[in-house]
């Protein structure tokens, strides 16, 4: 049954996965969530609601055949095929998410819902998943897909990569142990241990299904197999690609066949690569594109666009992300042992206060994990410790007397806190600083090339306090593993190791009851938020913006990241 | 003049092979380890987990992709090689080898120069010549206010300016999307006729400024003054004598101006969203991408000689005083 997390804001509802049996959830209404302030109101995140509805109300009575949707991207996808990334180099479904499908979909409201896999089921001992797959889906080449495309697919993103090719995924499952075909439209998955969170992992967007016929093809030719190329990109998604120029035009069409009976609405995409924010801002004025897909419109200029007459035929949307500002204070540097300068650096860079500088007062605050997702702590709870109260000018105060109290009654110097030049970046660590000035430490943000901030952030542990920004998926995984002892040599700021953390981060990944779960992953989140030596400043609101006869399309709740909201299979034009 | 060819050529060779040391040096003067910045973003938190193979294996692995583990005077003349034989391999971000992404973009980029060229020729010789022939009047400071702007304004800012003010007066916007000449004219046109004119702007500046204080000093001259009591009309006068001799200057100019240009692309190209050379470079920079930007530098470099060598021989057959010895 789904349950509440209980003393949690109007928390979403959470659907454990079932024990053995064919899942057949119903779908789980979302409370509302009352605004934090006035305004618009970031959407709930990280909500897992697993339902059988799959492509449940499309095709939609209301909507129109037609029509060809132009959006932009600030850069080329680089390579579509996001299990692997050349390195340095990027992937993005930005430019390529129409044409593909995974085996789950995460929906708006963060549904999760049959995608290429109409339905699962669980071994008791939870080590075994059943995927049964969908029929008469075929690939862009008219092949048909089969259960051995799955086993497929999973062997290549299990695999690490030859070269200076980088795996997305192989991380994301390590616990499988086999996979194999028990027949043309079934798969079998073996874990090493129960994975709580393995439907979620069928539904992100890194496991694209790709065909495998033209992966061998490209090796067979002795290119890599991989989907960089977009127009070898071949999947069985709602839009083929049908022509490219290189960081400008990304062109597909619909794909007749598709598998999902009436879908898509429309007869293409054209997608541009518009790199400049004011071109992007003239073309959408001018029509000559149709929506700023989600994350290329900044807070500043869709307040610009919403001010101006023309806004008025537009529809604006403004939900919570993976992406955030952050503290975190290095726990090895000798200024930072005495936990009362940890906890003032902490009440220095309130939260509330953040959120109105950084987030133009837009975003999300809390602790560790998305405060008004399922595993964030209570708002009650969180409001007990350091930088997370209403009052930024008593935390400031309060702020100043720790650091009299730790001795430094005429404050201390740290070093530059370093980060690489981009806006956001360079904005929070600047931020941070001037907070850290007010209560006597001197500091100063400094922008540096990103090789400069490798060598000396990940390297050398060249620093004591750092403001950065942060992008990630808003998951477990990603947002806990972070404070994992073996990563203290390559990611986690904070050098924070502690084997009780590391103990209880492996036992949430294996326990099913998502209330179990929940509380250990509160548990883990305590411990942290104790150590005093990271915050998150402000979970950045993402803008996006369409003219009025753009239907269909809908990023809430899909703040993962951008790559669940760049499938227009549902979107339709009324023009 | 064949042997101040000759020699000009062995400069022009020696010239690019310093370059292609400082460029290749660039891979080593980077702070910190190469493979370790190229990696580094991988090894977050997540990503260098247990059963991966490890970081250090890893490194290890791009070293040897990358020939680093050889000595670098070897490295240096596989690299050299690698450029005379015109192949630079692929490129680390995008896989592609870095040819075809030159050879995609190169006629965006040859597009825009040559319009942003011409229409520096045709302001710079408007401007020039009638705020030279109407000396301190309005038509001479209307033009000296437009080319003082020129020089001013930085090109990004006024391509924004431009990008931002005809799509909120006039509604208009250059279609974005580069669509190729041969594919259709009229749009290609469209297309490079604004960035075009911003990124003339700043030279038709410089030329005209010099085509006008070159032409007062020639209309100044006797045989002009002599062309006049002859009474020959002012366009003879303008065609014939001045402009022609006032040109010298203007070409060598011109030379340094087709390579100010093509230096001035990328800004324009991100502006207006055309995907040319200045933009993959700005690319391969954000992503490291050494093979690509080692590449693209060589190949600015060796247009850049050329042209300084084109300026030379055509200096020389403007006027038939210089004699190369």
């Amino acid at each position: 049954m789904p349950t509440a997390p209980p003393g949690a804001s109007p928390g979403p509802a959470v659907q454990a996965p079932t024990p053995s049996g064919p899942v057949a959830a119903p779908t789980v209404a979302l409370p509302a969530r009352p605004a934090e302030t006035p305004g618009p109101t970031p959407t709930p995140r990280v909500v897992r609601v697993v339902a059988a509805k799959g492509y449940e109300g499309h095709p939609n009575p209301q909507a129109k055949y037609g029509g060809v949707l132009r959006t932009f991207i600030e850069r080329g996808p680089g390579s579509c095929d996001l299990a692997f990334r050349p390195a340095r180099g990027r992937v993005s479904n930005n430019g390529c998410g129409s044409m593909f499908n995974t085996l789950l979909r995460l929906w708006p409201n963060d549904e999760l819902r049959p995608d290429l896999a109409e339905r699962w089921e669980m071994s008791p001992d939870g080590l075994e998943w059943t995927l049964f797959l969908q029929k008469n889906v075929r690939w862009h080449d008219g092949k048909p897909f089969t259960a051995d495309d799955v086993v497929y697919n999973f062997r290549r993103y299990t695999q690490e990569p030859e070269g200076t090719v980088l795996s997305n995924t192989a991380w994301q499952l390590l616990g499988v142990t086999d996979v194999r075909a028990v027949d043309e439209h079934t798969v079998k998955v073996r874990l090493k241990t129960p994975q709580a969170d393995f439907l979620e992992e069928m539904g992100s967007p890194f496991f694209i299904m790709g065909a495998p016929q033209k992966l061998e093809a490209l090796k067979a030719q002795g290119k890599p197999p991989l989907f960089i190329n977009y127009t070898d990109s071949v999947g069985t998604g709602g839009f083929k690609p049908v022509r490219f120029i290189e960081e400008s035009t990304y062109e597909m069409k619909r794909s007749d066949d598709y598998w999902v009976k009436g879908l898509p609405y429309m007869d293409g995409l054209q997608i541009l690569v518009l790199p400049d924010a004011a071109t992007r801002l003239a073309a959408m004025f001018t029509q000559r594109a149709d929506m700023y897909q989600a994350t290329e419109l900044t807070t500043a200029d869709a307040r610009g666009l919403k001010g101006h007459p023309k806004g008025k035929e537009m529809t604006f949307i403004n939900y919570n992300t993976g992406l955030e500002q952050v503290l975190a204070m290095n726990l090895k540097s000798p200024l930072m042992q005495d936990v009362r300068v940890r906890e003032a650096i902490l009440r220095a860079t309130n939260v509330n206060e953040a959120k109105r500088v950084l987030g133009l007062g837009e975003g999300l605050t809390g602790g560790v994990m998305p405060p008004q997702g399922a595993w964030g702590l209570p708002k009650e709870e969180l409001l007990r410790y350091p930088g997370q109260g209403p009052d930024p000018a008593a935390d400031l105060k309060r702020a100043k007397e720790l650091l009299v109290e730790a001795g430094f009654e005429k404050g201390f110097a740290v070093r530059p806190l370093l980060s690489r030049v981009t806006d956001k970046d360079v904005g929070t660590a600047v931020w941070v600083a001037t907070r850290l000035n007010q209560i006597g430490i001197q500091a100063e943000g400094r922008g540096v090339d990103a090789a400069v901030d490798t060598l000396e952030i990940q390297d050398r542990r060249n620093y004591d306090v750092l403001g950065r920004y942060i992008g990630s998926s808003g998951s477990v995984r990603e947002k806990m593993s972070y404070f994992l002892c073996e990563y203290t040599r390559t990611g986690n700021e904070t050098q924070y190791c502690n084997r009780e953390y590391d103990r209880l981060y492996a036992l949430q990944s294996q326990t099913l009851d998502a209330e179990k779960r929940k509380q250990i992953i509160w548990d883990m989140q305590r411990m942290l938020m104790k150590e005093h030596a990271f915050q998150v400043l402000v979970w950045v609101g993402r803008n996006a913006a369409w003219w009025n006869y753009v239907k269909g399309y809908d990023p809430s709740g899909m703040g993962q990241s951008n790559h669940y909201a760049s499938r227009y299979d549902l979107v339709w034009i009324d023009k | 003049m064949r042997d101040y060819l000759i020699r000009r050529i062995l400069l022009g060779v020696l010239t690019t092979f310093v370059v292609a040391a400082l460029v290749f040096l660039i891979m080593r003067v980077v702070p910190g380890d190469i493979t370790h910045i190229i990696l580094g973003e991988q090894s977050g938190a997540g990503q260098a987990g247990v059963g991966m193979v490890a970081f250090e294996q890893r490194i290890q692995r791009l070293k040897a992709e990358l020939g680093l583990s050889q000595p670098i005077y070897m490295q240096f003349g596989k690299w050299v090689w690698s450029m005379v034989r015109l192949d630079p391999g692929t490129s680390f971000t995008t896989m592609r080898p870095v040819l075809h992404l030159v050879r995609d973009a190169a006629p965006v980029t040859i597009e825009l120069a040559l319009m942003g060229f011409v229409l520096t020729v045709v302001l710079a010789l408007v401007a020039g010549v009638l705020s030279a022939l109407r000396q301190d009047t309005w038509v001479d400071y209307f033009f000296r206010i437009f080319t003082i702007g020129g020089l001013a304004l930085p090109s990004f800012w006024v391509g924004v300016m431009v990008i931002l003010g005809l799509a909120l007066l006039v509604g208009y916007m250059p279609p974005p999307g580069y669509r190729p000449i041969n594919e259709d004219p009229w749009a290609s046109m469209q297309q490079f006729l604004v960035p075009g004119l911003v990124l003339g702007w700043r030279s038709a500046a410089v030329t005209g400024r010099m085509i006008r204080s070159s032409m007062l000093e020639v209309l100044r001259e006797d045989y002009v003054r002599t062309a006049w009591a002859k009474g020959l009309t002012q366009r003879t006068i303008v065609v014939r004598h001045v402009l022609k001799n006032a040109a010298l200057p203007v070409v060598t100019l011109l030379g340094f101006q087709l390579n100010a240009l093509l230096g001035g692309v990328a800004v324009i190209e991100i502006v207006f969203g055309l995907p040319g050379l200045g933009r993959v470079l700005v690319e391969a920079i954000r992503g490291r991408d050494y093979p690509t930007i080692q590449f693209l530098i060589m190949l600015f470099a060796v247009v850049t000689i050329v042209m300084n060598l084109v300026v030379d021989i055509l200096y020389g057959w403007l006027d038939p005083r210089i004699k190369y010895a």
